[in-house]
């Protein structure tokens, strides 16, 4: 493949202990400086995978070509690469100068170059004023962005990231998010970052895949995932709340055609279908007019929040009992139902996402 | 529950140490006394004790042997020590790591005279069996004063490896470096407190150890707390106050330099910020 000849190829990975299938044909390809994000809940296999790629853990099978070389049976440190940790690891007797250029020895990198890559980092990260302190006179953030610089400084083939955002604050995880999106772009890195945050994985990857129980349940652009999620778990993951088994939907619908939408399927196999909350409204029933165009359904609204730029409803289906929906209204659109008010749940048929309950295994 | 004031706590802190530091000025005092026999007051003051430290022959050999032997075994159990800790902290052993901690402080729990009578009578009918002296020897005093120091250092160890980072050797071998060269490059040098605190806790230890040595050391070469107690058998004098003030200073500025070089300073203990 000369298209990802410099960039990663992860080909069918699989690990096991003892009878617990934790990782089960991982694959996944990314070009040269592009990011890809591993997405998924604790136990998903994403650290698992993240080891096995840096060379802490061994895999039972399976192939990872960096360029075209196979780095599995690879020590960690002759692989051409470097980690950020999630508690980013410093060495806590060195200073920031000496943490940053730690890696660029082994690396034989001649003197006048090291120093002009340090200066670079050190601007970059906007930390060159920090080099004589100790980790442990640093806050949070500037000791990431030291994890940081000392990871890239050796512009290794492959850069790795393991939830590096989490110990931060959230105002501060969205400007170093921002921060590390657009080095990774500037530099052109490569680098595989693994979170369970889906807003941060959206933000910051070309690539996302996601994981679910040791195997990529869907992989795809962010855009791709958000608009066309394939099963009810990446569905889940990507604010699609409201998902109901089709023969439930088709049951209790008082008003629209289902046939439009499951005819749209490629397998026939979905057994669900999903929609967002933004994606619904709530309607008196008095003014609802039905339309094979639009799926609706008898709902309690069973609690109202107000969020400001919107109001989200909790209700409940009439007739499925202990299913729960959610309805997202603009606030300028929003009717004042209160909770206990009948009404009925509106959502366009071109908004409905069919989904599958697992993902189909090649 | 009962509330201790803080008033209460530091009159009682103040108190204990009076206990504990009062004897040492008189001996301060005693050791620059005039006569050989200590009367109060004395009849005049007289530095010649520290002057002529090397004339009692006994006790100056047995204050060289000490040093020595000090250092050695301090180096010795500090390595022994450091190496355990770091197993049981990296190990896949981690579910036994309570037990064999407490295996290791097992000996703190047996009586030190105990373990050196039981240390004297096995080999030397071990040494009966294989022909060839082992108790007297200054190999089995100085295993002995390592098998004394190590639960110490150990401990120490123990607290500093349990404090360490592990993804710190990840980082260092991802950027480059190998094994053993993240061992002396990174995980050491993070242990360097807990290194200067364990071998100088040995070192003290072991030089001032009187019980395990009895029993092992050989006649006519003896360790000065061994030596002391001989020479005090027959008489109690300055030049003994003097040996005694000259052991203090030397665990004294042990702990001063180790202070400064090691700097065991603010920034160093405060670590990583999680």
């Amino acid at each position: 493949m000369s298209d990802s000849a410099q960039g990663l190829r992860v080909e069918s990975l699989s690990k096991s202990f003892g009878s617990n299938r934790i990782l089960e044909n991982i694959s996944f390809d990314l070009p040269k400086g592009s990011l890809l994000s591993l997405l998924g809940p604790s136990g998903c296999g994403k650290s698992t995978t993240l080891n096995i790629l840096a060379g802490f853990m061994s895999s039972d099978s399976g192939r990872i070509l960096l360029g075209d070389t196979d780095i599995i049976p690879l020590p960690p440190n002759k692989r051409d690469l470097s980690l950020v940790f999630q508690n980013y690891a410093l060495f806590p007797h060195m200073t920031v100068k000496k943490n940053v250029l730690y890696g660029l020895k082994p690396r034989r990198v001649p003197l006048d170059a090291a120093a002009k890559r340090y200066r670079t980092v050190m601007d970059l990260l906007n930390i060159a004023h920090l080099e004589d302190r100790h980790p442990g006179q640093l806050s949070g953030g500037q000791q990431q962005r030291v994890a940081l610089a000392r990871a890239i400084v050796v512009e290794p083939s492959l850069l790795l990231l393991d939830e590096p955002l989490s110990n931060l604050d959230a105002a501060l995880r969205r400007e170093v998010r921002t921060h590390i999106r657009s080095l990774q772009q500037e530099l052109s890195q490569t680098a595989v970052f693994v979170t369970h945050d889906q807003e941060e994985a959206l933000s910051i990857s070309d690539v996302i895949a996601v994981l679910n129980q040791g195997h990529v349940e869907q992989i795809g652009s962010p855009e791709q995932l958000w608009r066309e999620p394939e099963t009810v778990f990446v569905a889940r993951f990507m604010g699609v709340e409201n998902i109901l088994p089709i023969a439930d939907v088709g049951s209790i619908a008082i008003s629209g055609s289902l046939e439009a939408i499951t005819s749209r399927s490629a397998t026939g196999d979905e057994q669900f279908v999903g929609f967002r909350p933004i994606h619904a409204e709530l309607a008196e029933h008095e003014e609802f007019a039905p339309s094979d165009e639009r799926i609706a359904i008898n709902v309690d609204v069973s609690a109202r929040s107000y969020l400001g730029r919107s109001v989200e409803y909790v209700c409940s289906p009439n007739q499925l009992a202990g299913q729960e929906m959610k309805v997202e209204v603009p606030a300028d659109r929003d009717r004042g139902f209160v909770r206990g008010d009948q009404a009925v749940l509106v959502v366009h048929r071109s908004n409905v996402r069919l989904l599958l309950a697992e993902p189909v295994r090649s | 529950m009962m509330t201790t004031s803080p008033r209460l706590t530091t009159t009682l802190t103040f108190v204990v140490l009076a206990i504990a530091l009062v004897p040492v000025p008189v001996l301060i005092w005693t050791s620059v006394f005039g006569q050989t026999y200590l009367t109060v007051p004395p009849e005049s003051y007289s530095l010649e004790w520290y002057l002529n430290l090397d004339r009692q022959r006994q006790l100056f050999d047995g204050l060289l042997l000490s040093l020595g032997l000090a250092v050695v075994a301090a180096v010795i159990s500090t390595c022994i020590g450091t190496a355990t800790a770091i197993a049981i902290r990296k190990s896949a052993i981690k579910k036994n790591a309570a037990g064999l901690e407490s295996l290791m402080t097992l000996p703190l729990t047996i009586p030190t005279i105990v373990s050196s009578m039981a240390l004297f009578i096995t080999m030397t009918s071990l040494g009966r069996m294989l022909n060839m002296p082992i108790t007297g020897t200054f190999g089995l005093l100085l295993a002995a004063h390592v098998v004394v120091t190590l639960p110490w250092t150990f401990r120490i160890m123990s607290a500093g490896a349990h404090g360490l980072n592990m993804d710190i050797e990840r980082a260092s071998l991802d950027l480059g470096y190998s094994r053993a060269a993240t061992f002396f490059k990174v995980t050491l040098p993070s242990l360097r407190s807990s290194l200067g605190a364990a071998g100088i806790l040995a070192f003290i230890v072991s030089f001032a150890d009187l019980e395990m040595s009895l029993f092992l050391v050989a006649p006519g070469s003896t360790t000065l707390p061994v030596a002391m107690v001989q020479y005090a058998e027959t008489r109690v004098d300055p030049a003994l106050s003097a040996f005694a003030v000259v052991q203090l200073l030397i665990v004294m500025l042990l702990i001063v330099v180790a202070n400064s070089v090691l700097g065991f300073s603010k920034k160093f203990a405060g670590g990583i910020k999680g």
